[in-house]
């Protein structure tokens, strides 16, 4: 990876055209500005006195009557309260949790087979998989929501996880790089008498950590954001998800302003654990997109 | 003896080989493929969850298609959804390009840049939702004030016309750093002397891009085109958080349409057989943009080499 890019980034005469430059570099700026800004006036916005939020003049901090910078917490308890945060917010974690741990375990499992082990079978399945890729969810809406009721799961935390256990489209991603791996210290591994259960968890896992550290966090995020499903699925509030809860508070808000301190700051405290995440592990994740990229 | 041995351990190896995936299996089976079929049976039912379903053969296809009086939505959320594919796809691509290269270009602060549009990426979807409400609420938003130092009475949400186009606009605005990541990676993958081929044939800039650049990524173009034409075809979220639908069903794409007719109708049967229509348009879709499409030709190419063996390794 690392010889492969040094090697496709070209040593490039410098660019001959200054203006073009310029213009570039105002265009890219402006784009990023696009890109902050409404985080920023989010966050000033979601600390601002509800008076302050619908008032005519336009500040980007958050300021009082008389013009004073004042950061107000109230907005954010009232968001607290209506989003049920600790409830919902536990909810999420086991939802997200399970679904990670699982779904790594068993993509890799199942990618591993497709690249390495040979059995009768395993050529049709692999097709057949990639074949369902194909198909919207929005056909497995009604039936699943038919399979959760008649497994007596539906409006539990259970029909935000079993759907989603597993990722056609990450068992592909291992199979790709478990292919990948050299075959050397498989073989050597195979004469000492090793087992393929040995080699997939000794040898082979180890070495495709740095994929799984990336489909952790995609699966993470996507279980995360995951709405439409927890909006048909679930209906009270006690096993709903943070982005659920936003969702009726936001719908809610729909023809309603005077909602927006709530929606305002409940946005904030939904987004920021993944933009944290993000940032604390952004090497991982943009290498990893990377990776994904090149296979295409 | 050696063979006996030889087919008992190969046998042994099969089972381990099904071992490893026999929960993706019982997965697939149950949430994939069970589905499906369920789907397609429902389909030909008039069913509302409480009676037991009635086989009405290809009645709720047919109605759908022809009977404007019981099923006036059916035709106007096709083409709300199409129109917003053909404005969100292109769109997208053109700016994950224009982007890219402007990326690609030895430029300074190229991971500020890349941290900066991928923001949106990771932002819950729903929140992305409240954020440009806000943003263009025409009394308290960022439109708002310009509404008052214009006078104007700019409501992007409230009119047909633009409501939809916005829809398009924040669905490329929170798309386009997840794309740039992987347009970026495929142009650096370009072999550099390709470049510098074309510079010594007296190649500028422009032409470099359109010879070169643009055929090196015309598998990812490919890529994302099909993906973002799948995602744009089922467009929900936004649309049922942010405007219900509206204004006078502007915005109710085609899975909100779905979504009225499971929950507001309780109209099960034909709300299945919409997701099959749904379903066949998607794959016209992709099946033709296979065959004419930049880079899905090459496409194809790579996978009969898989197919015949070579390139397993890398493909």
């Amino acid at each position: 990876m690392e010889s492969t890019l040094r090697l496709a980034s070209p040593r490039k005469k410098k660019f001959p055209l200054r203006p073009a430059r310029i213009l570039m570099y105002a265009v890219l700026i402006l784009l990023a500005l696009s890109f902050i800004f409404p985080y920023v006036w989010l966050i000033s916005a979601s600390f601002k006195e509800p008076a302050q939020i619908f008032s005519p003049v336009f500040s980007l901090l958050p300021r009082d009557a008389n013009g004073n910078i004042r950061f107000v917490l109230s907005n954010y308890a009232s968001a607290i309260e209506y989003l049920n945060l600790s409830q919902v917010f536990g909810n999420t974690m086991i939802v997200c949790v399970v679904n990670t741990v699982l779904n790594l375990f068993l993509n890799a499992l199942a990618g591993y087979a497709f690249a390495r082990i040979q059995f009768k079978g395993r050529e049709i399945i692999f097709k057949l998989m990639i074949a369902s890729m194909m198909v919207p969810g929005a056909i497995m809406t009604i039936p699943n929501l038919i399979i959760s009721r008649t497994l007596l799961i539906d409006d539990t935390l259970i029909v935000l996880i079993l759907p989603f256990i597993m990722s056609i489209y990450n068992v592909f991603l291992m199979r790709q790089q478990f292919l990948g791996l050299n075959k050397e210290i498989e073989e050597a591994a195979i004469m000492d008498g090793a087992g393929h259960f040995r080699i997939f968890f000794t040898i082979a896992l180890p070495l495709v950590s740095p994929m799984l550290v990336v489909l952790g966090i995609t699966t993470f995020m996507w279980n995360y954001n995951n709405f439409m499903w927890a909006l048909v699925a679930t209906q009270s509030p006690d096993v709903f998800t943070l982005a659920r809860s936003l969702g009726s508070l936001i719908s809610a808000g729909q023809n309603n302003p005077s909602m927006y301190p709530q929606m305002l700051a409940g946005s904030v405290i939904v987004s920021a654990p993944l933009i944290v995440i993000f940032f604390a592990l952004q090497r991982f994740v943009l290498q990893g997109i990377n990776i994904g990229g090149v296979k295409e | 003896m050696v063979v006996v041995d030889k087919r008992r351990q190969k046998r042994k190896t099969a089972l381990i080989g099904w071992l490893f995936i026999l929960p993706l299996i019982a997965y697939f089976l149950v949430f994939q493929i069970a589905p499906i079929f369920m789907s397609f049976g429902i389909s030909f039912t008039e069913w509302n969850w409480r009676t037991t379903p009635r086989f009405v053969g290809f009645d709720n296809y047919i109605q759908l298609f022809t009977n404007r009086i019981l099923y006036p939505n059916f035709w106007k959320s096709l083409w709300v959804t199409v129109q917003y594919m053909l404005m969100s796809v292109p769109l997208s691509v053109a700016v994950t390009l224009i982007v890219s290269a402007m990326l690609n270009s030895k430029i300074k602060g190229e991971k500020f840049f890349k941290s900066a549009f991928f923001i949106p990426s990771v932002t819950a979807g729903v929140a992305i939702s409240a954020i440009w409400m806000f943003l263009i609420d025409p009394t308290y938003g960022l439109v708002g004030a310009l509404n008052r130092a214009w006078g104007t009475n700019i409501n992007l949400l409230g009119r047909t016309t633009t409501a939809l186009p916005l829809m398009a606009i924040m669905a490329v605005w929170s798309g386009l750093g997840y794309n740039v990541l992987i347009m970026l990676s495929a142009m650096k993958n370009i072999n550099p002397s390709l470049y510098e081929a074309c510079e010594i044939d007296g190649g500028g800039t422009i032409r470099k891009f359109f010879h070169v650049t643009l055929p090196g990524v015309a598998p990812t173009i490919f890529f994302l085109c099909i993906t973002s034409t799948i995602g744009s075809l089922q467009a929900f979220d936004q649309m049922y958080l942010m405007t219900g639908g509206g204004p006078d069903g502007s915005t109710t794409t085609f899975m909100l349409e779905i979504y009225n007719m499971i929950f507001g109708y309780s109209e099960v049967g034909t709300a299945s057989a919409m997701s099959y229509v749904l379903f066949s348009l998607i794959l016209v879709i992709t099946l033709v943009g296979q065959r004419f499409l930049p880079g899905g030709k090459e496409r194809k190419i790579k996978v009969r080499k898989v197919r015949d063996g070579k390139h397993l390794k890398t493909c």
